[in-house]
């Protein structure tokens, strides 16, 4: 009986309730997009890190800070044989990461070295490009670098650092690759570079700053067994930062969440509130026939909730297609827009939204929810309604 | 014979700023079964007032107010609900129909309400839709229907319940002298037919003249009572 008054009435309100329910309509397909992308952004961000730069974590230099550069010139160490035999076994690679100065086309760039096996497997790079015989060291960089310093493949320039007695050397580098990376930390300010020719340059033999693990190495079997120079820093520890750096991100899209909702929610409830101004006479009659106020107050919530319901039903309808469309083919990011700037490492050029059945599932019946409490806020007045008041078209 | 409507030494206050206006003051009636009477009065006399309260939609301020013996103030809102629903039909000047429901749900709402069954229902709605002469309007909505047409399935939306009580508020107002008459012809045959109780409100002479009791109201008091030879009817 409700179901059927509630439709009659619902549809009966005609244009409006199709405005509505569109508009309801796509603030949920954008909520879903939106989360879609936002999943995205953190699971590639967290798959960038660990396969450009953390592996499976690190067992680092004790001093080893990489927010403090000139620290870098004593924050390597000799290996032992045990962490040389896991290298061996390609549970791990070397690291030496040391600061100096670049100059390509004269200009001056404060840079990192970071000296690695060209043969290594561990990182998702293309270090095999740096086993060229050029006649130079060969190096390669990031296409954030490449841009910064104007340097391409096949570009030459001068290298100065400081050596292990504190005077300047220098040397001549040739870019063999430019790499396309997706976390701008390994990227910036960064020269990748064979290991050996930076331990010949700072005259040490089988020094490194961090030894990366690959993700199937667990790090503490080790580490009673080798000096306590070493420490061991796990993929969890490594990834703190872009933990909370996501959390942030987090809340920015419950923020645009919540507008989007908002927008939806604000013509549903404009449409309650006015219902209970212009339907009062049609409310005071429905009291006259016998109807009691819960009734009453169901009829209205119900009305309210069908638009969520419609609005789910035309939501799938257009909406499916195209989160299936973006989902699959991505969309270019708008031009110059730098995803770096958002702190979010990961994100190149194309994004694909990254649907997960479980949050679409939560966002639907959480916004379901929000859209009957909006219907309920307004309806709930009608309890206070004096069935006399209602016929005469008015509040008391 | 019990009266279905028994009202002693009512009163009724409305707030107005920081006082009060007596719209009714110290009324004494009785309605029997099967009554034909009408409230008749000047604007602002009290009618509307009187026939709220006995249609349980308001509560008095003082006295006491019997309605099929139940003592009207002591009704929770739920029961004052049931009440209508089970026993008093209304009839508004305005008509009042549900404006997305068809001449057939609205007069088979009342019976939905009661939880009569589907057959029930429909034998009922087709019954009283015949008294009224709308059998051929039962899919219209009420957008379509005349002023009288939509009068009729407010009728036929009231007495489809078989009501203990009528209670009409200026039901002729919005209408024409053809028209008025023809609902009223049909009032009286039903108040016949089914031993209903009509009260009107009224300050239309048409009205007036079908009457069989005529309560005049002058400033919320009852002016004179009197049984009057009802010649039409
Ligand atoms: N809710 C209210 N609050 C305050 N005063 C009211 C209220 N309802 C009615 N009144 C007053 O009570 C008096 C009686 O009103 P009522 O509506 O019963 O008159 P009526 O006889 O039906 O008049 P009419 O013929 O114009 O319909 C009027 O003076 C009116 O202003
Ligand atoms: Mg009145």
């Amino acid at each position: 009986m409700m179901l059927k008054l509630a439709l009659k009435n619902f549809f009966g309100a005609g244009l409006r309730t199709w405005l509505n329910i569109l508009v309801l309509s796509i603030a949920f397909v954008a909520i879903i997009w939106l989360q879609g992308i936002f999943v995205s952004f953190s699971s590639r961000a967290f798959d960038a890190m660990i396969a450009e730069e953390i592996g499976g974590g690190y067992i680092q230099h004790k001093e080893y800070d990489p927010y403090d550069p000139t620290s870098l010139e004593e924050t390597f160490a000799p290996l032992c044989e045990i962490l040389l035999d896991i290298q061996n076994r390609e549970k791990a690679t070397a690291m030496l990461i040391y600061p100096a100065i670049a100059y390509p086309a004269g200009r001056m760039h404060n840079v990192t070295l970071r000296g690695i096996k060209p043969e290594q497997t561990i990182l998702e790079l293309p270090t095999e490009k740096m086993a060229a015989d050029l006649g130079v060291v060969p190096v390669m960089i990031g296409s954030r670098m490449s841009r910064s310093t104007s340097l391409s493949e096949g570009d030459r320039f001068m290298i100065r650092w400081r050596d292990r007695r504190g005077a300047l050397d220098a040397k001549e580098f040739e870019v063999a690759a430019v790499m396309s990376l997706e976390n701008q930390s390994v990227d910036s300010g960064q020269i990748w570079m064979p290991l050996s020719d930076l331990q010949k340059m700072l005259q040490t033999d089988n020094a490194a700053t961090i030894m990366v693990l690959s993700t199937e190495f667990d790090g503490q079997s080790v580490m009673g067994r080798i000096a306590d120079d070493w420490i061991l820093k796990t993929q969890y520890d490594l990834t703190e930062d872009l933990r909370s750096l996501i959390a942030m991100a987090d809340i920015e899209y419950y923020v645009f969440y919540i507008i989007f909702l908002l927008l939806a929610l604000i013509s549903i409830f404009d449409t309650q509130i006015l219902a209970l101004f212009r339907r009062r006479k049609e409310m005071g009659t429905l009291m006259s026939l016998g109807m009691t106020r819960h009734q009453l107050i169901g009829l209205f919530t119900f009305e309210g909730g069908l638009y969520a319901l419609f609005a789910l039903l035309l939501g799938a309808v257009y909406g499916t297609p195209i989160l299936i469309w973006t989902a699959r083919n991505g969309f270019p990011l708008p031009e110059g827009m730098d995803m770096d700037s958002f702190g979010i490492p990961g994100i190149t050029d194309t994004i694909y939204p990254d649907y997960r059945f479980s949050s679409i599932f939560s966002t639907i019946i959480l916004s379901v929810i929000i859209v009957v409490i909006v219907s309920y806020l307004p309806a709930r007045r009608i309890a206070r309604l004096k069935p006399t008041d209602a016929l005469r078209g008015k509040w008391s | 014979m019990q009266n279905v409507i028994e009202i002693r030494n009512m009163t009724k206050h409305y707030p107005v700023g920081t006082g009060k206006f007596t719209a009714l003051e110290d009324i004494n009636l009785q309605f029997g079964k099967g009554e034909f009477a009408g409230l008749v009065g000047p604007s602002g006399s009290g009618k509307t007032t009187l026939l709220n309260i006995v249609g349980t939609l308001d509560n008095q301020s003082e006295g006491e107010v019997a309605v099929l013996g139940n003592d009207i103030r002591i009704l929770s809102s739920r029961q004052a609900a049931d009440m209508r629903s089970e026993h008093i039909g209304f009839i508004f000047q305005t008509y009042n129909l549900l404006p997305h429901y068809t001449v057939f749900e609205n007069v088979e709402f009342p019976l939905i309400l009661l939880k009569y069954p589907a057959k029930k229902r429909s034998d009922l709605v087709m019954e009283v839709l015949e008294m009224v002469g709308l059998t051929d309007k039962v899919k219209s909505k009420p957008a379509k229907l005349s002023g009288g047409q939509c009068q009729r399935v407010a009728i036929a939306r009231a007495m489809v319940k078989k009501p203990a009580i009528l209670l009409a508020d200026e039901p002729t107002a919005n209408l024409d002298v053809d028209n008025s008459h023809n609902i009223l012809q049909l009032m009286v045959k039903m108040n016949k037919e089914m031993n209903t109780s009509f009260i009107f409100s009224t300050h239309d002479e048409k009205v007036i003249r079908y009457l069989r009791r005529k309560i005049n109201l002058l400033d919320g008091k009852v002016a004179s009572d009197t049984e009057q030879l009802n010649n039409d009817a």
